[in-house]
């Protein structure tokens, strides 16, 4: 096992600078706000400032620094649904309308991605998005690549159902004259 | 949206082409390493720390520095030792405080009078060391790395043994009198009714 980080100093700026806007992607991603993307990623670069000196370097520090952002994203998605069910048990309605900023976020894909657990909501970006390889996502999610491998998985067959395309209508017999007869 | 017949690879050409379409390019409003919020922590050279628990806040407060000269004074004071080390355990404030008061006076010279303030800024550096130490022991768990419970070693301090019951010194139960009820319109307060002697 490799030793820990010293203290943090100019090589955790570098990591800030380098891997920012990748955790920003990742976060926005999961949470669909970029508003809170950007406070998770603060936060997440602040409790990683903290642990810097527990950091073991066999772990790469870019999927270290993943494992607390999406840890973060995951904490506050559980605090946004309690705070809509709130809402709800007050009758105060709806939240209100979305920013435009946030138009990048909209679309069925994205908003299917936000609808799945977080882990994995995560290991799909990590993977479709950064390119990370199973072995880099367990690093990341601080699980077995197996799991990972499950979750994967199990992520794309509920979008898969989510994102079918329904079943033509009976007056639509457009497919079925495409059929060849059979001989 | 539709999917290949072969299910997965379509899925997964749509996955990457849509995120890489829609958050390829995003940068978000990071501010530079300057302006990060990691950079407001403490370090070694003695930067502010951003998070103020109460504890500071009643520390640094000019009320809290006349509190521990008072408590001082008076020999007792275990609120404001509490409040100034951040721990509840009085041997902590004894020895904090017992070595700060030796400290500053070693410091007056000739003529000079007053070690309050001194001694007060002593426990506060103490406490904002224990809290620095207590919040990288959180900031580790939520990074998965479990905090170590092996003995104490120099850089993470094993934190005293808190004993049980109350600390000396703070008042029990409420206080003699109270305050008269406020006026006209309010509900009268109750009489007091002393309690029955319990006969066996």
């Amino acid at each position: 096992m490799q030793p820990a980080a010293g203290p943090p100093g100019e090589e955790f700026d570098r990591l800030y600078e380098t891997t920012y806007h990748r955790l920003f992607r990742t976060l926005a991603a999961m949470l669909g706000d970029f508003a809170a993307a950007e406070d998770c990623v603060q936060d997440a670069f602040l409790k990683a400032f903290r642990a810097w000196p527990s950091w073991r370097r066999d772990v790469p520090a870019e999927a270290w620094l993943h494992r607390i952002a999406i840890n973060t994203a995951i904490s506050y998605r559980r605090k946004q649904a309690l705070r809509e069910v709130g809402r709800l048990v007050l009758r105060l309605g709806p939240p209100v309308g979305d920013d435009p900023a946030d138009q990048a976020l909209r679309g069925d894909l994205m908003r299917e991605l936000r609808r799945l657990p977080g882990r994995q909501a995560a290991a799909l970006v990590l993977r479709h998005l950064h390119g990370y390889t199973n072995r880099e996502i367990a690093a990341a999610l601080g699980e077995p690549e197996s799991t990972v491998a499950t979750r994967l998985m199990t992520a794309k067959r509920t979008l898969r159902a989510r994102l079918a395309v329904p079943a033509a209508p009976i007056s639509d017999t457009s497919a079925l004259r495409r059929v060849p007869p059979v001989e | 949206m539709s999917t290949d017949s072969d299910g997965g690879r379509g899925l997964d050409e749509l996955l990457e082409s849509e995120l890489r379409r829609r958050l390829g390019g995003l940068d978000g409003p990071s501010p530079g390493v300057g302006g990060a919020a990691y950079r407001t922590v403490t370090t070694a050279r003695g930067k502010k720390m951003p998070i103020l628990s109460s504890l500071a806040t009643a520390a640094s407060s000019k009320a809290a520095v006349g509190l521990a000269t008072a408590a001082l004074v008076v020999g007792g004071g275990s609120v404001a030792a509490a409040a100034a080390t951040n721990s509840t355990n009085p041997a902590v404030w004894g020895r904090t405080v017992t070595a700060a008061v030796a400290s500053c006076k070693s410091k007056l010279g000739d003529g000079q009078h007053g070690i309050g303030q001194c001694v007060s800024a002593a426990a506060r550096k103490k406490g904002e060391e224990e809290r620095a130490a207590h919040a990288a022991s959180e900031a580790r768990e939520d990074a998965g790395t479990p905090t170590p419970r092996t003995g104490g070693s120099a850089s993470h301090p094993t934190p005293p043994a808190h004993p049980g019951g109350r600390p000396t010194g703070v008042p029990v139960g409420p206080p003699a009198t109270l305050p008269p009820a406020a006026g006209g319109g309010g509900h009268p307060s109750p009489p007091v009714v002393p309690p029955t002697p319990h006969n066996p």
